[in-house]
């Protein structure tokens, strides 16, 4: 039965993306759509063929390169800022809306104004990066360090422990979820804050490279360089994924 | 509902706090540009924005008007199909295999890559920033509905079997009710992806809604309304983020 | 031959773990008829809740069958649904909808059965006001006790009237004199209402102060060990029974039997 299980959610999936692309292909040779406006499977996969080495991996190179330096400076920072928030709730009250509000407003749209500040370096993207993922870090962590359930602070109390000691012992555990719920959604941010990033700075960079493909009507590069953005994405996203599975049941 | 005391007490010991943190940052800024003469084009100060804040908001109306507008439908649109395929990845188990990964790896993709193509099949009107909008928005609300459909009380399902409730009415009558804390909580996440897809489209292309005016003012060295136009965003989440919570508080009793 | 309302025949029902076939029940043959309060006691584990949820069709039997009122259902027959309308079924715990208020609750079974009207709303506000919670119809389930909860469990176990009466230990979590005042409301009930009750306790003193007839139940495999019939010659149920010496034998005779029970399971 289980067996049956796996097999069914391995193959439902794939067969309906083999349907998708079958149809997609079949409608822009039937109804001879223009590659320039939407490109057949089989034109992204020469676009493949054509451009991979040459523009497209180098540019998925630096994408990958800014994303995880920034993802992984927002990490500690995120979580540093919810811990110690975390230790007062005059403090929690005071930062946790105008973290909601970071949260909430996409960093690329600072990409403008920095560039007159900082002028166009690769630091620039790294930094609305940081500036996009670490508040929803922030954010979710805190909500996971004040809320843990009242008996088990004050077991930890009437143990005499301190402050430090409840936050490794009890806090932090108790919190996991929402700290890997708020790593997930970092790492979906983080993608699209350098993508967009990308198109408005330029130099380099998977979105850049799609940006200018569209320009020049190269429209299957585009699209190549997409499916790299999107693989790039989902790995991401399993990976962190992955680790919250691993953590899980060790913490179990 | 318990009532801790006064309401009026609670509500201003919740808000002056960051209010507080808000006026101190403001402060820093300020302080730091007038110190450091740093040049209005460069980097605006509160001063600058706010003299120049009213003017600049007649001119802008529009743009509110299409980047408020266009985010508030999107979302409404995004949850609605996403709580529609959450209900039928869980019901039908095969669909539910076939679209469950499909759907993570859509939240996990850029939508603002496909701004560009979509440009060019729709033009730069409306419904290339919906599209965005609700594509990158649906699968969070349908990961999160799914996951609280799934973790249904069982207690509470076996009273609908008892009763020999039928499948609609099992799920009008328990399944959503003891669902709503994780869609709702799906429903703030999916709103941050609803405001990137949304403003990164509008700075994509097209030169409607607030997100192409940043750009816009910034060609013009004109700085102070470029920030002002981060404001309103800014407010625009803060209003978003709210107005869901409370929402939840209204519906939600578990 | 006199046809019981209610009769369970050869009914087995086995559950299958990862590793092995577990008989919950084996070889159950009982019968009720038409207006008896009858109990079902024995030790945890002994298969009385699985009894109830054969009779209810939340669980089917692996084998046997099982008759109400003359409709047999079984592993491949399903209860028609005007059948289950004549039963009400009671719970361990309340469980009532946190989301719903009290008033809403107790209506809830009548929604799913689509039976309206102001017939329905009045027994509604009568029942309410037997248990003496009027008070609380549009009070949330959070702002109640744990015995008031299980109060409006038992009504709305009513509330559409039916003739079968099914109560899965409901008074268990509850303290000595909220049970025992449920206990006598219970029978005050039945006395009015003439339902057929099917009683499932743990506590031997309150199946036999309530209880016309006593089926006793074993463990690994859940069996029905033996029957008991609980005659005080027509006195009146009620707490100044226990004083009764005949009430003394009959719960030792029960300790006894499940005693037993114990010491064959051990051997």
């Amino acid at each position: 039965m289980k067996h049956n299980r796996k097999i069914m959610s391995f193959l439902a999936p794939v067969t309906l993306i083999t349907i998708i692309i079958i149809i997609w292909q079949a409608g822009c040779t039937l109804l001879h759509v223009s590659e320039h406006i939407l490109p057949s499977p089989s034109a992204i996969a020469a676009a493949f063929k054509n451009d991979f080495v040459r523009s497209i991996l180098p540019d998925a190179l630096i994408s990958l390169r800014i994303m995880l330096s920034g993802y992984l400076i927002a990490i500690p920072l995120g979580f540093m800022i919810a811990a110690l928030a975390s230790q007062s709730k005059f403090i929690t009250r005071m930062i946790l809306p105008v973290l909601i509000i970071l949260m909430m407003i996409p960093m690329a749209t600072l990409v403008p104004e920095l560039k007159l500040f900082l002028g166009v370096k690769p630091s620039l993207k790294i930094l609305v990066i940081i500036l996009q993922t670490a508040p929803v870090i922030a954010v979710n962590s805190l909500s996971g360090f004040t809320h843990v359930p009242h008996n088990k602070t004050d077991l930890m109390k009437g143990l005499g422990c301190g402050k430090t000691e409840t936050f490794f012992r009890v806090v932090l555990p108790n919190a996991l979820p929402q700290i890997f719920t708020g790593l997930k959604l970092g790492c979906i941010l983080c993608m699209i804050a350098a993508t967009a990033a990308d198109m408005s700075v330029g130099q380099g960079g998977l979105g850049y490279r799609i940006a200018r493909s569209a320009t020049f009507s190269a429209t299957s590069t585009a699209f190549a360089a997409i499916v790299v953005a999107a693989v790039i994405g989902v790995a991401f996203y399993m990976l962190v994924s992955l680790v919250e599975s691993i953590v899980i049941k060790w913490k179990q | 509902m318990r009532k801790n005391g006064n309401s009026l007490v609670n509500f201003v010991n919740t808000v002056y706090p960051p209010v507080l943190l808000i006026m101190f940052l403001l402060i820093f800024w300020q302080t730091v540009c007038s110190v450091n003469n740093i040049q209005v084009w460069m980097l605006a100060k509160p001063t600058d924005i706010f003299s120049k804040f009213a003017a600049n908001t007649k001119d802008i109306l529009p743009h509110i008007g299409i980047t408020y507008s266009n985010i508030l439908i999107g979302l409404v649109l995004a949850v609605v199909i996403g709580l529609l395929i959450a209900v039928i990845t869980c019901s039908f188990p095969v669909a539910g295999a076939a679209l469950t990964p499909i759907t993570v790896s859509l939240c996990c993709i850029p939508m603002v890559t496909l701004v560009p193509t979509l440009m060019l099949i729709f033009g730069v009107g409306r419904s290339v920033k919906l599209i965005t909008i609700v594509i990158q928005a649906f699968p969070i609300v349908t990961m999160n509905a799914a996951t609280g459909f799934l973790n249904a009380d069982p207690a509470h399902l076996e009273l609908m079997q008892s009763l020999k409730a039928n499948k609609f009415q099992q799920f009008k009558y328990c399944l959503m009710m003891d669902a709503l804390p994780d869609i709702f909580t799906g429903i703030k996440l999916s709103s941050i992806m609803a405001m990137m897809g949304g403003i990164t489209a509008e700075m994509t292309g097209g030169n409607q809604g607030l997100g192409s005016r940043i750009s816009f003012y910034i060609g013009f060295s004109k700085t102070p309304e470029a920030l002002s136009c981060i404001i309103y965003i800014a407010f625009l989440g803060a209003l978003l983020y709210s107005l869901i919570s409370l929402i939840e508080k209204k519906t939600v009793r578990q | 031959m006199n046809m019981a309302y209610i009769s369970l025949n050869n009914v087995n029902k086995k559950f299958l773990t990862r590793r092995s076939e577990i008989y919950a029940l084996k070889n159950i043959n009982m019968s009720f008829n038409k207006g008896e309060f009858i109990s079902l006691v024995g030790p945890s584990g002994c298969g009385k809740s699985t009894v109830i949820r054969l009779l209810d069709d939340i669980l089917k039997p692996t084998s046997g069958e099982i008759t109400v009122d003359g409709f047999t259902y079984n592993n491949n027959v399903s209860i028609p649904k005007d059948v289950i309308k004549k039963m009400g079924f009671i719970f361990q715990v309340p469980n009532l909808y946190p989301w719903l208020t009290i008033r809403e609750n107790l209506m809830l079974p009548l929604k799913i059965y689509k039976m309206k009207g102001t017939e329905y709303e009045q027994y509604a506000s009568s029942l309410l006001d037997y248990v003496g919670l009027a008070d609380y119809a549009d009070s949330y389930p959070s702002e109640i006790s744990g015995g008031m909860q299980q109060r409006i469990g038992v009504i709305r176990g009513m509330i559409h009237k039916p003739e079968i009466f099914m109560m899965d230990e409901p008074f268990g979590a509850l303290d000595e004199d909220t049970r025992e005042n449920l206990n006598l409301e219970l029978l005050e009930i039945w006395k009015r209402t003439h339902m057929t009750i099917i009683f499932i306790t743990h506590n031997i003193e309150e199946a036999v102060l309530m209880s016309e007839r006593i089926y006793v139940m074993s463990s690994h495999p859940g069996m029905v060990k033996s029957e008991l019939v609980i005659d005080f010659g027509g006195r009146e149920r009620n707490l100044d029974l226990i004083s009764d010496r005949k009430f003394a034998g009959y719960c030792t005779d029960i300790e006894n039997m499940i005693g037993t029970l114990r010491l064959d399971e051990i051997k």
